[in-house]
Parts: structure tokens; C-alpha cells; sequence
């Protein structure tokens, strides 16, 4: 009833059965992996895309910009005019009628864009041309600070002003 | 577990070289048919599950979605004008004081003349102008102060 080819054909189909689960496990496996690799390169290329974006609105907005930060940046000095910032400072004593000179120059190192640049000035002059030359110290249209003031009686009508500065300098 | 017992027969006489079953009541079609049907049927199931799964899972997955991890520089415009408008009022301010000498800005030491209120000048019939010309940080300007006869 039952001969050889029975044990044949369930053997064939048992060998089929296990070729065929192992051939789905691999399958699946490797739809799984490639999926994974899929899902890796998808998040890149989106994390790139993102970055592009970042970028691309930077770049149109360092262009669109331009103007005001040239206007800005005419506020702050640079290291490049350090040195005929103090010349032009004791230059506008001198036309003010006052004595400035230069005591003392600091560099403060901060990290970032800029540096503090910390300058003493002493101004020798009659009362009312040192109170003028302060105002027009505090008014200087450069990123600065006032960081102290000493007044001293050098004489009848005479005033020494020290002054301590400090002012933004944009580094190179 | 009347399909265990047949299938763990079946493999334990399936190399024995055997001519014939033994028992006849191992083999049932009917039941076999259904057993190869229920597992070719699970088979199909369990494939389309896994497709249907992925499928829908990579169908989800967007390229705009990304992340930027960076720092974003933003150009926050309302400061940048603000600080335009400070700086160049200080640079207003620091030409005037320029052009005004110490008269203007220090009247506790010298006579008072606001920059706002006339001067009234006695036994002058016209209006004046008093013009100036000083040199400051960018250049010359001219400025001019008027004054009104009394």
C-alpha cells in the first residue's frame, strides 16, 4: 500500500518544507538589514537635507545682511585701528585744548569674536575743557565702556582727569 | 496531538527501509490536506504580515524629517537695529560735542546757550546765522545755529 516513493516524497517534501522556512528566514533577514541600511541612509540624507537648509538660509541671510552688519561692524574697532584710534584720541584732545596721553594699554583676551581692549588716558586741561573732552570720551561711537574716572585739582582752574576705557576690539 | 504522533512516526520509520506502514491509521488525507493547506496558509499570512509591516513602516520614513544638530545662527534683526540706532545717535552726539566746544555742553563755567532756545540779541533788527566749519572723525560738516533778533 505504502512503497519507497511515499518515504521519497516526504522526505522531498520535508527537505522543501526546511529549504523553504530557511529561505524566508533568510529573506526576511535580509529585508530586515537592508531596511536598517535603508532607514540609516534615509535619516542621513534628511539630517543633510536639514543641514543644507541651515545653511542655504544662513547664506541668504549673511547676503541679505550685509549692509547693517558693514554698518555695525563701523562700530566696533578693529586690531588694525587700535593705533590711530589713540593717536586720533590724543590728536582730538590737543584740538579740544586738553593734554591726552596714553598711560597705560591692556589687551583682555575673551574668547569668541572679540578682545577688550583696556586703555588709561590721562587729560590735563583747564576744568571745563576736561569736563568736555569726558563727554566726548563717553560719547566715542565705538563699543566702549567707561570703567573709571579720578578727577584731581592739579591747580587754580587746571584739572587732571584718569580715565579708564575699555573698549570691544574685533579680533582679525 | 494526533498530528505529533503521526509526524514524529513518519520520521522515525521514514529511513528505516521499510516496504510498508505498519499501522494504516497514521495516514488520513483528508487530515493531511488540511494540515498542508492550515500551514501553506500560515506561510501566506505570516509573508504578507511581514510585507504589510514593512511596507507601511518605510512608507513613514520622510527625507525632510532630518535633524539639525548644529547651532543655528540666527540674525535677530530688532537688536541689530536698535544698536544702528544708539550707535549713531552716540555718533551724533559725540560730533556735536565736537562742533559745540565746551559752550554747550559745560554752562555751570561758561554762559548757557542751549542748542533749542534762540539767543535774543539786543539792537540787532534781522535774524543771523552763525555758521561753523569743524573737522571731525569722518570729515567736515558745517553746522548752523540761528539766531534771532529781539
Amino acid at each position: 500500500m505504502f512503497t519507497r516513493s511515499i518515504y521519497f516524497i516526504a522526505t522531498l517534501s520535508l527537505i522543501c518544507a526546511i529549504a523553504t522556512a530557511g529561505l524566508l528566514f533568510f529573506v526576511f533577514t535580509f529585508i530586515q538589514r537592508s531596511g536598517s541600511e535603508l532607514e540609516k541612509q534615509i535619516t542621513l540624507i534628511a539630517n543633510n537635507n536639514a543641514k543644507e537648509t541651515v545653511v542655504n538660509n544662513t547664506l541668504q541671510s549673511v547676503a541679505l545682511t550685509a549692509t547693517k552688519r558693514e554698518e555695525l561692524l563701523s562700530f566696533v574697532l578693529t586690531e588694525d585701528q587700535t593705533g590711530s584710534f589713540l593717536n586720533d584720541i590724543e590728536q582730538l584732545g590737543n584740538k579740544q585744548g586738553v593734554v591726552v596721553s596714553t598711560d597705560s594699554l591692556e589687551v583682555k583676551k575673551v574668547s569668541g569674536l572679540f578682545n577688550q581692549l583696556s586703555i588709561k588716558f590721562s587729560i590735563v586741561g583747564e576744568d571745563s575743557e576736561v569736563l568736555h573732552m569726558l563727554a566726548i570720551l563717553e560719547t566715542l561711537p565705538y563699543h566702549n565702556q567707561m570703567m573709571s574716572l579720578g578727577l584731581n585739582r592739579e591747580s587754580a582752574g587746571n584739572t587732571r582727569a584718569t580715565v579708564e576705557l575699555q573698549v570691544t576690539v574685533l579680533k582679525k | 496531538m494526533n498530528i505529533l504522533k503521526t509526524i514524529i512516526f513518519f520520521i522515525t520509520h521514514l529511513f528505516k527501509k521499510e516496504k510498508r506502514l505498519y499501522s494504516v491509521h497514521h495516514i488520513h488525507p483528508i487530515r493531511d490536506w488540511l494540515f498542508g493547506l492550515f500551514a501553506t496558509t500560515l506561510l501566506v499570512c505570516t509573508v504578507a504580515l511581514f510585507s504589510q509591516h514593512q511596507f507601511i513602516y518605510y512608507r513613514n520614513i520622510d527625507t525632510q524629517d532630518g535633524i539639525f544638530s548644529g547651532t543655528v545662527i540666527t540674525y535677530d534683526a530688532t537688536t541689530a537695529q536698535n544698536a544702528i540706532s544708539l550707535f549713531s545717535k552716540r555718533k551724533d552726539a559725540f560730533i556735536a560735542y565736537q562742533n559745540a566746544g565746551d559752550t554747550t555742553v559745560f554752562p555751570a563755567t561758561k554762559k548757557e546757550v542751549a542748542t533749542t532756545t534762540p539767543v535774543v540779541i539786543q539792537n540787532d533788527p534781522e535774524p543771523t546765522l552763525i555758521q561753523e566749519t569743524v573737522s571731525v572723525f569722518d570729515g567736515v560738516v558745517s553746522t548752523e545755529i540761528p539766531v534771532v533778533a529781539n
